[in-house]
């Protein structure tokens, strides 16, 4: 049970004109909210669990030198979850198409930009163990 | 503005949006795949009247971000876009200071007065208004007018630049392993007589599949900003020298750990 302060506005909050609960959702609408689970559910969580992974499997089962790089992966899927939330937060409604839709390309730049950075410094790591 | 009061998602109401994009006479034959170059000439191809073109109007484009291309014949789509324009415009173009109604501080506050105008805002408000400046000037985004397939081609397109990412991922993850696999049979029969050192591989083969990686990731960035530039012209490009790209580097850094595990074994 959520704390009523976090409930609050999205209880009352007014979709098409009703309420969460007395909602019927149309088969469009249904067609673009199964777009943005399979965008923002899976394939946005799948990279950060994915790298998170990736990182507990370097850090407890590679030898000590590796710890770092099990480091930045874990960081980086931090990054990619922080990103994914923000990415959701500005996706745009669903049930009033009159908006203007925005696509994602300032969000791919920023997760480019991201994962370069860490990719940088993992092949900087890599090419100074001893 | 009478349309807006019927709200066209309601079932009842006499119209309902159709959710169907206006079948374009297509420029294309049908098996062609052409590449426009429509990223490096964007302003001068730009399409303003999709109701011929069939194409998506781009609402706010990196260089018109000032003036909103108009919204296409569809009488259906009202965009609150315009509707916030005329109201951030109005106490500049025509408003007379008795006929302004913006108050500074709730109701109940004094009126803006030309001082207020002539005073220096805050610092925190020119910061803001400079980062939305700059996102309006510089981001990648397109803004689209949301009808028919649009936001899930886009998505889709998303997704895709996803699965590039998580494969160039994956690619770094076998650097890795395979960095740490060379380095762990260090112990072993003298290398006197031999062409390389097997346990001195593991550190270029890592960083050959890191830059790898890092190859995948630019190819997966390129392919989505072209992706999304032509899906607004109704068009879709068929990715296929990038395809070709990653294979055959793909073959040849396998075939690199081929050739080092075969030396391996017959030093051993």
């Amino acid at each position: 049970m959520a704390h009523p302060k976090f409930m609050g506005p999205r209880k009352h909050r007014l979709y098409r004109g009703h309420r969460a609960r007395s909602l019927n959702i149309t088969e469009e609408e249904l067609v673009e909210i199964r777009a943005r689970e399979r965008t923002f559910d899976g394939a946005y969580w799948r990279t950060a669990m994915k790298s998170f992974s990736m990182g507990m499997i370097i850090i407890r089962l590679f030898t000590k030198s590796f710890n770092k790089i099990g480091i930045i992966f874990v960081a980086f899927g931090m990054a990619m979850l922080g990103i994914s939330v923000l990415r959701r937060k500005a996706a745009g409604d669903v049930f009033d198409q009159r908006k203007p839709f925005e696509t994602s390309g300032f969000w791919v730049m920023m997760t480019t930009g991201v994962t370069t950075v860490a990719y940088v410094i993992m092949f900087i790591l890599i090419m100074k163990l001893s | 503005m009478a349309e807006t009061q019927l709200h066209p998602f309601d079932a009842e109401s006499s119209y309902v949006v159709t959710n169907t994009m206006p079948t374009p006479p297509s420029p294309l034959t049908p098996g062609s795949i052409t590449f426009q170059e429509a990223s490096k000439n964007k302003e001068s191809a730009a399409p303003v009247d999709s109701s011929n073109t069939g194409t998506t109007s781009i609402l706010r484009n990196r260089s018109e971000s000032k003036q909103p291309i108009a919204a296409s014949s569809s009488n259906a789509n009202v965009l609150p876009q315009s509707n916030v324009n005329t109201n951030s415009n109005a106490s500049s173009t025509g408003a007379t200071r008795s006929s302004l109604t913006r108050r500074i501080s709730g109701p109940g506050g004094r009126y803006q007065t030309d001082e207020d105008e002539n005073e220096t805002p805050r610092w925190t408000t020119r910061v803001s208004n400079f980062l939305c400046k700059l996102y309006s000037e510089y981001s990648p985004s397109l803004t689209l007018e949301n009808k028919g397939s649009i936001a899930r081609d886009h998505l889709a397109n998303e997704r895709t630049y996803l699965a590039w990412l998580r494969t160039s991922l994956s690619l770094i993850t076998v650097g890795v392993a395979v960095t740490q696999l060379f380095r762990l049979q260090t112990s072993g029969p003298d290398h006197a007589n031999q062409l390389i050192r097997v346990s001195d591989m593991g550190r270029p083969l890592g960083g050959a599949f890191i830059a790898l990686g890092l190859l995948f990731l630019w190819l997966g960035t390129s392919r989505y900003f072209h992706n999304q530039s032509v899906l607004s012209y109704g068009q879709f490009p068929a990715s296929r020298g990038s395809v070709i790209l990653a294979t055959i580097t793909i073959l040849a850094i396998l075939l690199a750990c081929f050739v080092i595990v075969l030396l391996q074994g017959k030093s051993a």
